[in-house]
Protein backbone atom coordinates (compact mmCIF):
# COMPACT_ATOMS: atom_id res chain seq x y z
CA UNK A 1 0.00 0.00 0.00
CA UNK A 2 1.48 3.68 -1.27
CA UNK A 3 0.67 6.86 0.28
CA UNK A 4 0.61 9.87 -1.71
CA UNK A 5 2.00 12.25 -0.19
CA UNK A 6 1.66 16.33 -1.09
CA UNK A 7 4.79 17.36 -2.99
CA UNK A 8 7.37 19.66 -1.33
CA UNK A 9 6.17 22.93 -0.22
CA UNK A 10 6.64 25.12 -3.35
CA UNK A 11 8.51 28.72 -2.63
CA UNK A 12 5.56 30.05 -3.71
CA UNK A 13 3.21 28.51 -1.44
CA UNK A 14 5.75 29.67 1.12
CA UNK A 15 5.38 33.03 -0.09
CA UNK A 16 1.57 33.13 -0.33
CA UNK A 17 1.77 31.58 3.60
CA UNK A 18 4.13 34.75 4.48
CA UNK A 19 2.17 37.72 2.94
CA UNK A 20 -1.11 35.82 4.24
CA UNK A 21 -0.08 36.26 7.89
CA UNK A 22 1.42 39.82 7.28
CA UNK A 23 -1.56 40.55 5.60
CA UNK A 24 -3.19 39.33 9.45
CA UNK A 25 -1.40 40.82 10.93
CA UNK A 26 -1.23 44.02 9.68
CA UNK A 27 -5.28 44.36 9.40
CA UNK A 28 -5.05 43.37 13.19
CA UNK A 29 -2.47 46.10 13.72
CA UNK A 30 -4.37 49.23 12.14
CA UNK A 31 -7.86 47.89 13.43
CA UNK A 32 -6.60 47.90 17.22
CA UNK A 33 -5.15 50.98 16.36
CA UNK A 34 -7.43 52.93 14.73
CA UNK A 35 -10.59 51.22 17.81
CA UNK A 36 -8.15 52.38 20.36
CA UNK A 37 -6.90 56.01 19.06
CA UNK A 38 -9.73 57.28 16.62
CA UNK A 39 -12.72 55.46 17.24
CA UNK A 40 -15.36 55.58 19.82
CA UNK A 41 -13.63 55.16 22.86
CA UNK A 42 -11.16 58.04 21.44
CA UNK A 43 -8.51 59.23 23.44
CA UNK A 44 -4.44 58.96 23.58
CA UNK A 45 -4.61 56.45 26.01
CA UNK A 46 -2.14 54.57 24.28
CA UNK A 47 -0.03 56.87 23.36
CA UNK A 48 0.09 58.93 26.74
CA UNK A 49 1.77 55.45 27.79
CA UNK A 50 4.25 54.75 24.75
CA UNK A 51 7.79 55.99 26.01
CA UNK A 52 6.69 57.30 28.74
CA UNK A 53 9.52 57.86 31.85
CA UNK A 54 9.33 55.55 34.15
CA UNK A 55 9.81 58.14 37.15
CA UNK A 56 6.29 59.76 35.99
CA UNK A 57 4.40 58.76 38.34
CA UNK A 58 6.67 60.17 41.03
CA UNK A 59 6.07 63.30 43.26
CA UNK A 60 9.46 65.06 43.45
CA UNK A 61 10.93 66.47 46.35
CA UNK A 62 12.19 70.27 45.83
CA UNK A 63 15.89 69.95 46.98
CA UNK A 64 16.50 72.61 49.73
CA UNK A 65 18.08 75.51 48.23
CA UNK A 66 15.43 75.15 45.53
CA UNK A 67 12.65 75.96 47.87
CA UNK A 68 13.26 79.43 48.35
CA UNK A 69 13.47 82.39 46.85
CA UNK A 70 16.26 85.04 46.83
CA UNK A 71 14.18 86.74 49.48
CA UNK A 72 13.85 83.77 51.64
CA UNK A 73 10.05 83.10 50.93
CA UNK A 74 8.82 80.14 50.27
CA UNK A 75 8.28 79.40 46.47
CA UNK A 76 4.43 77.93 47.12
CA UNK A 77 3.53 77.32 50.16
CA UNK A 78 0.19 75.57 48.62
CA UNK A 79 3.06 72.93 47.11
CA UNK A 80 2.44 69.79 50.00
CA UNK A 81 5.92 69.12 48.67
CA UNK A 82 7.42 72.73 50.01
CA UNK A 83 9.08 73.25 52.55
CA UNK A 84 8.30 74.54 55.10
CA UNK A 85 10.63 76.10 58.48
CA UNK A 86 14.24 76.03 58.73
CA UNK A 87 16.29 73.20 57.98
CA UNK A 88 15.17 69.61 56.38
CA UNK A 89 11.71 70.00 55.54
CA UNK A 90 8.39 67.17 56.59
CA UNK A 91 8.35 64.58 54.33
CA UNK A 92 4.58 64.71 52.64
CA UNK A 93 2.11 61.76 53.70
CA UNK A 94 0.89 61.41 50.43
CA UNK A 95 -0.03 57.86 48.69
CA UNK A 96 2.68 57.54 45.88
CA UNK A 97 6.78 57.63 45.70
CA UNK A 98 8.46 60.62 45.90
CA UNK A 99 11.63 61.02 44.05
CA UNK A 100 14.24 62.01 45.93
CA UNK A 101 17.98 63.46 44.50
CA UNK A 102 21.09 62.63 45.92
CA UNK A 103 21.99 65.80 47.83
CA UNK A 104 18.64 66.05 49.34
CA UNK A 105 18.84 62.32 50.46
CA UNK A 106 22.63 62.45 52.04
CA UNK A 107 21.24 65.30 54.43
CA UNK A 108 17.97 63.89 55.85
CA UNK A 109 20.61 60.41 55.52
CA UNK A 110 22.85 62.24 58.25
CA UNK A 111 19.78 63.71 60.12
CA UNK A 112 18.60 59.48 60.56
CA UNK A 113 15.67 60.52 59.79
CA UNK A 114 15.07 57.60 56.62
CA UNK A 115 15.71 54.32 56.49
CA UNK A 116 16.92 52.99 53.69
CA UNK A 117 15.58 49.82 51.39
CA UNK A 118 17.56 47.99 49.08
CA UNK A 119 15.53 46.65 46.85
CA UNK A 120 18.46 44.34 44.80
CA UNK A 121 18.77 40.69 45.29
CA UNK A 122 20.89 39.25 48.55
CA UNK A 123 23.89 39.08 46.16
CA UNK A 124 23.83 42.32 45.59
CA UNK A 125 23.18 43.86 48.24
CA UNK A 126 26.10 41.31 49.85
CA UNK A 127 28.64 42.60 47.67
CA UNK A 128 27.71 46.00 48.58
CA UNK A 129 25.39 48.65 50.54
CA UNK A 130 24.49 51.97 51.37
CA UNK A 131 25.37 51.85 55.30
CA UNK A 132 22.25 50.94 57.43
CA UNK A 133 19.93 49.89 54.63
CA UNK A 134 17.94 47.01 54.59
CA UNK A 135 17.47 44.25 52.29
CA UNK A 136 14.26 43.97 50.41
CA UNK A 137 14.49 42.24 47.49
CA UNK A 138 11.42 43.19 45.12
CA UNK A 139 12.00 40.08 43.32
CA UNK A 140 11.11 37.90 46.78
CA UNK A 141 8.88 40.15 48.50
CA UNK A 142 6.50 40.35 45.23
CA UNK A 143 5.81 36.75 45.86
CA UNK A 144 6.14 36.71 49.42
CA UNK A 145 4.30 39.37 51.08
CA UNK A 146 4.96 38.39 54.62
CA UNK A 147 8.28 39.79 54.12
CA UNK A 148 6.75 43.14 53.40
CA UNK A 149 4.53 42.88 56.37
CA UNK A 150 7.46 41.99 58.59
CA UNK A 151 9.28 45.39 57.75
CA UNK A 152 8.67 47.90 59.97
CA UNK A 153 10.17 51.40 59.60
CA UNK A 154 9.77 52.48 63.20
CA UNK A 155 8.41 55.77 62.23
CA UNK A 156 11.17 56.84 59.47
CA UNK A 157 10.53 57.65 56.12
CA UNK A 158 11.24 54.72 53.84
CA UNK A 159 13.80 55.49 50.57
CA UNK A 160 13.85 52.68 48.50
CA UNK A 161 17.01 52.53 45.77
CA UNK A 162 18.09 49.64 43.62
CA UNK A 163 20.59 49.80 40.62
CA UNK A 164 20.32 52.81 39.23
CA UNK A 165 20.20 53.24 35.40
CA UNK A 166 16.97 51.87 34.04
CA UNK A 167 16.92 49.96 37.79
CA UNK A 168 12.55 50.19 38.44
CA UNK A 169 12.72 47.63 40.97
CA UNK A 170 12.92 50.79 43.65
CA UNK A 171 9.70 52.03 42.40
CA UNK A 172 7.81 48.48 42.19
CA UNK A 173 8.85 47.92 45.63
CA UNK A 174 7.85 51.56 46.51
CA UNK A 175 4.52 51.01 45.25
CA UNK A 176 4.45 48.22 47.03
CA UNK A 177 4.90 49.49 50.54
CA UNK A 178 2.41 52.02 49.42
CA UNK A 179 -0.19 49.48 49.06
CA UNK A 180 1.04 47.77 52.36
CA UNK A 181 -0.20 51.08 54.07
CA UNK A 182 3.36 52.86 54.58
CA UNK A 183 3.49 56.70 53.77
CA UNK A 184 6.62 58.56 53.53
CA UNK A 185 7.95 56.52 50.73
CA UNK A 186 10.51 57.88 48.50
CA UNK A 187 12.26 56.50 45.82
CA UNK A 188 16.41 57.45 45.28
CA UNK A 189 16.80 56.79 41.52
CA UNK A 190 20.69 57.01 41.32
CA UNK A 191 20.97 54.32 43.13
CA UNK A 192 23.60 52.32 44.63
CA UNK A 193 25.96 53.20 41.88
CA UNK A 194 25.51 57.12 42.09
CA UNK A 195 25.84 56.59 45.95
CA UNK A 196 29.16 55.14 45.82
CA UNK A 197 30.41 58.01 42.94
CA UNK A 198 29.76 60.68 45.78
CA UNK A 199 31.71 57.69 47.81
CA UNK A 200 29.64 57.99 50.60
CA UNK A 201 29.34 55.47 53.64
CA UNK A 202 28.57 52.05 52.66
CA UNK A 203 29.17 48.87 53.86
CA UNK A 204 29.85 45.26 52.67
CA UNK A 205 28.09 41.72 53.90
CA UNK A 206 24.84 40.49 54.32
CA UNK A 207 24.12 42.36 57.97
CA UNK A 208 21.72 45.25 57.43
CA UNK B 1 8.62 4.38 8.05
CA UNK B 2 5.31 4.18 6.30
CA UNK B 3 3.72 2.83 9.44
CA UNK B 4 4.58 6.39 11.14
CA UNK B 5 3.13 8.07 7.94
CA UNK B 6 0.25 6.30 7.69
CA UNK B 7 -0.75 6.92 11.37
CA UNK B 8 -0.57 10.93 10.51
CA UNK B 9 -1.69 10.51 6.91
CA UNK B 10 -5.94 10.82 8.46
CA UNK B 11 -5.10 13.79 10.85
CA UNK B 12 -4.66 15.76 7.36
CA UNK B 13 -7.83 14.70 6.12
CA UNK B 14 -9.96 17.66 4.90
CA UNK B 15 -12.45 17.44 7.40
CA UNK B 16 -9.81 17.59 10.43
CA UNK B 17 -8.34 20.51 9.64
CA UNK B 18 -10.95 22.16 9.00
CA UNK B 19 -12.76 21.36 12.25
CA UNK B 20 -9.32 21.83 14.53
CA UNK B 21 -9.03 25.11 12.11
CA UNK B 22 -12.85 26.61 13.48
CA UNK B 23 -12.23 25.55 17.14
CA UNK B 24 -8.89 27.37 17.00
CA UNK B 25 -10.69 29.98 15.80
CA UNK B 26 -13.26 29.81 18.30
CA UNK B 27 -10.62 30.26 21.24
CA UNK B 28 -8.92 33.26 19.30
CA UNK B 29 -12.16 34.97 19.04
CA UNK B 30 -12.91 34.36 22.69
CA UNK B 31 -10.02 35.16 23.93
CA UNK B 32 -9.96 38.57 21.61
CA UNK B 33 -13.04 39.73 22.09
CA UNK B 34 -12.14 39.44 26.27
CA UNK B 35 -9.69 41.97 25.96
CA UNK B 36 -10.40 44.28 23.39
CA UNK B 37 -12.80 46.31 25.59
CA UNK B 38 -10.18 46.68 28.32
CA UNK B 39 -6.56 47.65 26.92
CA UNK B 40 -5.92 49.46 30.25
CA UNK B 41 -5.89 46.01 32.41
CA UNK B 42 -5.24 44.16 29.54
CA UNK B 43 -1.93 46.37 29.65
CA UNK B 44 -1.21 46.25 33.19
CA UNK B 45 -1.61 41.89 32.48
CA UNK B 46 1.33 42.54 30.05
CA UNK B 47 3.01 44.73 32.56
CA UNK B 48 3.21 42.11 35.13
CA UNK B 49 5.22 39.34 32.72
CA UNK B 50 7.91 42.16 32.69
CA UNK B 51 9.19 40.28 29.30
CA UNK B 52 8.61 43.43 27.33
CA UNK B 53 10.01 47.14 27.59
CA UNK B 54 7.70 49.07 29.33
CA UNK B 55 7.18 51.28 26.60
CA UNK B 56 5.67 48.69 23.75
CA UNK B 57 2.94 47.25 26.31
CA UNK B 58 0.23 49.37 25.72
CA UNK B 59 1.14 49.23 22.09
CA UNK B 60 0.69 45.25 21.99
CA UNK B 61 -2.44 45.75 24.43
CA UNK B 62 -3.85 47.87 22.03
CA UNK B 63 -3.27 45.78 18.80
CA UNK B 64 -2.49 42.45 19.70
CA UNK B 65 -6.64 41.23 20.76
CA UNK B 66 -7.25 42.48 17.08
CA UNK B 67 -4.18 40.28 15.56
CA UNK B 68 -5.84 37.50 17.65
CA UNK B 69 -9.78 38.27 16.36
CA UNK B 70 -8.74 38.94 12.40
CA UNK B 71 -7.11 35.19 12.92
CA UNK B 72 -9.72 33.70 14.44
CA UNK B 73 -12.17 34.82 12.03
CA UNK B 74 -9.87 33.47 8.58
CA UNK B 75 -9.80 30.55 10.36
CA UNK B 76 -13.39 30.72 10.91
CA UNK B 77 -14.14 31.71 7.44
CA UNK B 78 -11.75 29.84 5.97
CA UNK B 79 -9.88 32.53 4.19
CA UNK B 80 -6.51 32.23 4.19
CA UNK B 81 -7.13 30.04 6.85
CA UNK B 82 -3.29 27.98 7.02
CA UNK B 83 -1.56 30.98 7.26
CA UNK B 84 -4.08 32.50 9.90
CA UNK B 85 -3.80 28.64 11.65
CA UNK B 86 0.05 29.32 11.16
CA UNK B 87 0.28 32.60 12.96
CA UNK B 88 -2.08 31.08 15.62
CA UNK B 89 0.42 28.69 15.90
CA UNK B 90 3.48 31.16 16.42
CA UNK B 91 1.16 33.24 18.86
CA UNK B 92 0.41 29.80 21.12
CA UNK B 93 4.16 29.02 21.42
CA UNK B 94 4.98 32.78 22.35
CA UNK B 95 2.10 32.66 24.73
CA UNK B 96 3.68 29.26 26.25
CA UNK B 97 6.72 30.77 26.43
CA UNK B 98 5.22 34.10 28.50
CA UNK B 99 3.51 31.65 30.30
CA UNK B 100 6.50 29.27 31.22
CA UNK B 101 8.93 32.58 32.35
CA UNK B 102 6.27 33.51 35.01
CA UNK B 103 5.94 30.00 36.41
CA UNK B 104 9.97 29.54 35.96
CA UNK B 105 10.48 32.79 37.73
CA UNK B 106 7.71 31.76 40.45
CA UNK B 107 6.07 34.87 39.71
CA UNK B 108 1.78 34.23 40.52
CA UNK B 109 0.11 36.37 38.02
CA UNK B 110 -2.64 36.83 36.45
CA UNK B 111 -2.87 35.04 33.10
CA UNK B 112 -4.61 37.92 30.89
CA UNK B 113 -5.41 35.06 28.35
CA UNK B 114 -9.13 35.79 28.07
CA UNK B 115 -9.29 38.92 29.53
CA UNK B 116 -9.30 39.76 33.40
CA UNK B 117 -12.93 38.38 34.05
CA UNK B 118 -12.09 35.15 33.93
CA UNK B 119 -9.69 35.44 36.46
CA UNK B 120 -7.16 32.65 35.69
CA UNK B 121 -4.09 32.96 36.58
CA UNK B 122 -0.57 31.31 35.74
CA UNK B 123 0.37 27.75 36.25
CA UNK B 124 1.19 24.43 35.25
CA UNK B 125 -2.65 24.18 34.07
CA UNK B 126 -2.16 27.45 32.07
CA UNK B 127 0.96 25.76 30.58
CA UNK B 128 -1.46 22.52 29.81
CA UNK B 129 -4.33 24.54 28.20
CA UNK B 130 -1.65 26.53 25.88
CA UNK B 131 0.30 23.33 24.94
CA UNK B 132 -3.25 21.57 24.08
CA UNK B 133 -4.19 24.23 22.10
CA UNK B 134 -0.68 24.79 20.71
CA UNK B 135 -1.19 21.44 19.49
CA UNK B 136 -4.74 22.11 18.03
CA UNK B 137 -2.89 25.38 16.19
CA UNK B 138 -0.40 22.53 14.30
CA UNK B 139 -2.90 20.21 13.16
CA UNK B 140 -4.99 23.45 11.91
CA UNK B 141 -1.91 24.60 10.03
CA UNK B 142 -1.01 21.19 8.59
CA UNK B 143 -1.64 20.86 4.17
CA UNK B 144 -4.76 18.89 3.18
CA UNK B 145 -3.46 15.26 1.62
Amino acid sequence: MTHQFPPPESSTNRENLASGISLIVLLGIGLGLAYNLFGQRGGTWGLDWIGREPTADLAKLPTPTGARTETGLLTNVDDPLAFGGGGLSEIPEIDRPIQIELSALKQYYDAGVVILVDARSPEEFAEGHIRGAVNLPFEAVATDPVRLEQFDPDGKAIVTYCGGGSCEMSIELAQLLLFQGHRKVLVFMGGFPEWVDANYPRQVGVEG
Amino acid sequence: MSGMRASIDWIRHPAILRSAQILIGLVFIAASLAKIGNPRSFALNIHHYDLIPVALENLLAMTLPWIELVAGLALIAGVRARAAALLALLLMIVFTFAVLAAVGRGIDIECGCFGTSDGSRVGVEKLLQNLGLTGLAVVAGLRRR
